[in-house]
This record gives C-alpha cells, structure tokens and sequence, in this order.
C-alpha cells in the first residue's frame, strides 16, 4: 500500500462524538499563555545563595522543611481609597446622566471589574445590627425638625429628643405602636442609645455643651434648693443625735 | 468628703520651673522629667471632720492591675529590688488603689466605704456619724453605700453642682490651700527629678499629695471651713447665694 492510497490526516473523519471535544482540545491550548515557561529543574551553580526575606532560622523538621520558602503574597486591596473615592464622586452623575459601567470606567480610570463591583455594592449599602425603626423619609423629618428647633434657639437635650420621638410613635396606629414597644423592649420612649445611633446616622449633628459649670452652679444654687437641704440637714442631726462636731 | 483630681504633667507643664535660656537657644527650652509608670496623676479623695480630724487619705493612682498600689524600689547597690506598697508614704491607714483611669467610679467607692467604713468604726464607735458627698453618680454604688451604713455611717449627698457652696472641702480654707501646697511639692520634686536626671515616679506623687494634705489640713483651717458652708454650728444663713 503506497502513501497515495493511505488517507490522508485531513481526509480522516472523526466520530461524531469526538469532533467538539477536539476543537475544545484545540481552543484550550490557544488561551494558554504565550510567555509560560516550561517548568525547569536545572540545579542552581554553588556560589549562588537563596535566602528568602526576611531571613528566618530553618525551624526542626524533616530536611524537606530547610527549602526556602516564598513569603505569602500579600493580599492587594480590590478598591484603593482613591479610586473608591473618584466613584463615589462620579456616582451621582452616573445615576442622573445614566452612564454606562463603560462610560464610568472612562471617566474614573478605574478597571471594569472593579467598576461592577462598586455598583453593585453601592446601590446595597451593608449595615450590621437591626435597621433603625424609623424609615429613612421618617428620620428626614426628624432631622428638619431638629434643625428647625435648634435654629429657633430651641435645641433639645437627648431626653427631650426621645420624648419628641415618643409623642411622634403616640400618634401612629396601634399595630405600630405594639411593634415600636417590640422594638425599644416594652416602651414607646426609644432608649438612649437612640440618639447616638441617630446622630452617627446623621453626621451633620453634634453635640454641644450648654453653658458652662458656673452657669450650671449659677442656675442650681437656688435659694429653695439651700433651704431644703439644710431643712434636711437639721433634720438628721436631731434624727440621729449628732451633738459632736467628731460626727460629721 | 471630696475628691480632687491631680495631674502632674499639667502641674509642671504650667509651673515652668527648669527653663533653659542660653545664648545660643532662640527659643527657651522648657525640660520637664519624664514621668514614671502611673505618675501623670491621680484622684484623692479626703474625708474631714468639724473637730479638726482628717480621715486617712484614699488615692487611685493609674495602673491597669486592681486592687492595693504597690511599685518595686531597685537599689543603688544593684540588690535585690523590694516590692513597696505607695500607701506608706502616707498616714496610717491610707490606701492607695489602682484604676486605668485614675479616678472614680462605683467599684472603687465601694473599696473607699470600706475604707472609711474601718475607719468610722473605731472613732465615736456607738454613735452616728454623717458623710455629706457630692451627688455624683459614682457615689451612688448600693454596695458602698450598705458599708456605710452599717458602719453608723449615714451619708448626706448635696445637690447637684452647688457643692461648691455645701461641701467644706471646697472652701478656700481646705482644697483652696491644699492645691497651691500640692502645686509647690510637684514642682520642687519635678526639678530634683531634672537634676538627678530620673524620672518623676508615682511613689513622689504620692509623697506630694501626703506632704500637701498634712501642711492644708490644719483643725483650725477645717473649723473654719464648716463655719464657712454653716454645717456646724448648724446656720443656713451663712451660705451666701450670691458668690
């Protein structure tokens, strides 16, 4: 038999079965890349030392264990500062004009996969803990009026904040008012953590001292208030017999 | 009883007392020691009676570990370091306490009625004594409170922020003098600390606050200091509501 007779490799007709799996064979070994080395075993010459850094004393163990070993690479983080923060700029436009991811990519230098990773992050803030009870347009007139109140001269002290709340819960329907008591533990007064968690919910807020201790000193040293405490004072030391000044 | 808060740095950082102011200097240079372990400052606490008597002193002093304040001493000679306790410093019966915060709160009121509690128990042992505090929220601790109780001890609290008109602790014949005294040691010590090129250690701190107390607490000045707020001789007239 001649090589003119013999079929030839292009004439060869798979079985059908075996066609994909040779163009997938195919495709696999063009997405390898081009620059992998091949794995080599070439021993190193004498005068060359590898020492890993830091340079760490081999700890006991079987000889396998001496072999220098590379450090763990160190994790990168996804999304630096900087470009987390030229998304969070361009975020509002991005919304408003209705960019594309493509478009966002452009405009913030920053990689695709990235750029799909912030959006979908962005649009679901994560939060621990249980939301707050107030809805978001709920604290928004909250927060109106708080400044309302502070603008007017009238600011309020956290008590009188949750008391202002309580009033608010009082007038909502009673399947509300039972869940509100669910949620603050029994009552419709939220708790006092309530107004730390909303001012750290609302930066813009702060805290502020009235006055000062002799403001407070001036206001408390009423001349009832001296009245009653020596009225109390006398009291005791007929109730208790104090007759020597060693006694108090 | 009061208490008084005593920061060493502040103290020196303001007495400015080892000022350098060479020629070659543009700026004068202010040298401050370097503080020891816990020597920042502390919270004194000191009961005081109308009859001239001041109970032992009660300290918290910075330190994370509870309980009794002690340091180790190492000697010159390279011995073997003793371990001391701060309170021997001061007068018998003392007691000087560790906090992270060198300050109040409910835990170490109740390690201070027990201290007072001992103390009220061997002086006028069958009768009644009264303790006026600030009304503080520290000083509400229930435990502490109890101590004092059976110990005869009924404690009166004043109102809020006029304590500087009902507490004769804060008059100028007892806090009033013992401050500046307190001040005075502080600096003399900080600059004995410069020369001797140590730093200021929290057993000299404890020394200031002894030797401060016994030159401020004299009978006389504390006679007068309850004459003062009229606790005794009971007159309600002599508070003046207008100071």
């Amino acid at each position: 038999m001649n090589s003119s007779d013999r079929p030839q490799l292009t004439q060869l007709r798979p079985f059908p079965a075996l066609r994909g799996a040779l163009s997938r064979a195919k495709r696999r070994r063009r997405d390898q890349p081009r620059g992998c080395p091949l794995k080599q075993s070439r021993p190193l010459p004498f005068h060359v030392f590898v020492v890993t850094w830091p340079l760490s004393e081999p700890m006991a163990g079987s000889p396998g264990d001496l072999r220098p070993t590379c450090p763990p690479p160190s994790k990168t983080p996804r999304t630096f500062d900087q470009q987390r923060d030229s998304l969070e700029s361009l975020l509002p436009r991005y919304r408003s004009e209705h960019w594309t991811a493509a478009r966002l990519e452009d405009e913030s230098s920053v990689s695709r996969s990235r750029v799909r990773t912030f959006l979908s992050n962005a649009a679901k803030p994560k939060r621990l803990g249980r939301p707050p009870f107030l809805t978001l347009e709920e604290e928004m007139l909250l927060a109106r009026y708080v400044r309302v109140q502070a603008m007017i001269g009238m600011g309020l002290t956290p008590l009188a904040f949750r008391h202002k709340c309580a009033e608010y819960i009082g007038t909502l329907l009673a399947a509300h008012r039972a869940a509100v008591a669910a949620y603050f533990g029994g009552t419709t007064t939220p708790y006092q953590s309530f107004v730390s968690s909303f001012l750290r919910r609302w930066p813009e807020f702060k805290r502020y001292r009235v006055g000062t201790l002799e403001m407070g000193r001036a206001q408390n040293s009423r001349p009832d208030v001296v009245a009653r405490w020596f009225a109390a004072l006398t009291f005791s030391y007929r109730d208790e017999r104090i007759v020597l000044g060693s006694q108090v | 009883m009061d208490e008084t808060t005593i920061k060493a740095t502040i103290i020196i950082l303001h007495g400015r007392k080892t000022i350098l102011g060479g020629k070659k200097l543009k700026t004068p240079e202010l040298i401050v020691p370097d503080n020891g372990s816990g020597a920042a400052g502390c919270t004194a606490a000191f009961t005081i009676s109308v009859s001239g008597d001041v109970a032992p002193p009660f300290l918290v002093v910075e330190g994370g570990k509870e309980g009794h304040a002690f340091v180790m001493v190492s000697h010159a000679d390279g011995g073997r370091p003793d371990t001391i306790p701060l309170s021997y410093r001061l007068q018998d019966g003392a007691v000087v306490s560790r906090r992270t915060q060198p300050g109040f709160d409910r835990s170490i009121f109740d390690v201070f009625a027990l201290h007072f509690a001992k103390f009220a128990m061997n002086f006028y042992r069958y009768e009644s004594k009264i303790l006026a505090l600030d009304g503080a929220e520290v000083h509400l601790s229930p435990t502490g409170l109890t101590r004092l109780l059976a110990a005869g001890v009924h404690v009166f609290v004043e109102p809020s922020k006029i304590s500087h008109m009902l507490q004769a602790l804060d008059s100028p014949t007892s806090f009033g003098r013992f401050q500046p005294g307190l001040r005075g040691c502080v600096l003399v010590l900080s600059h004995s600390c410069v020369i001797a090129k140590r730093a200021l250690s929290v057993l000299d701190l404890v020394e200031c606050v002894g030797m401060a107390a016994d030159t401020a607490f004299t009978r006389d000045s504390l006679v007068s200091a309850f004459k003062r707020v009229g606790m005794w001789p009971l007159d309600p007239i002599k508070v003046s509501i207008e100071e």
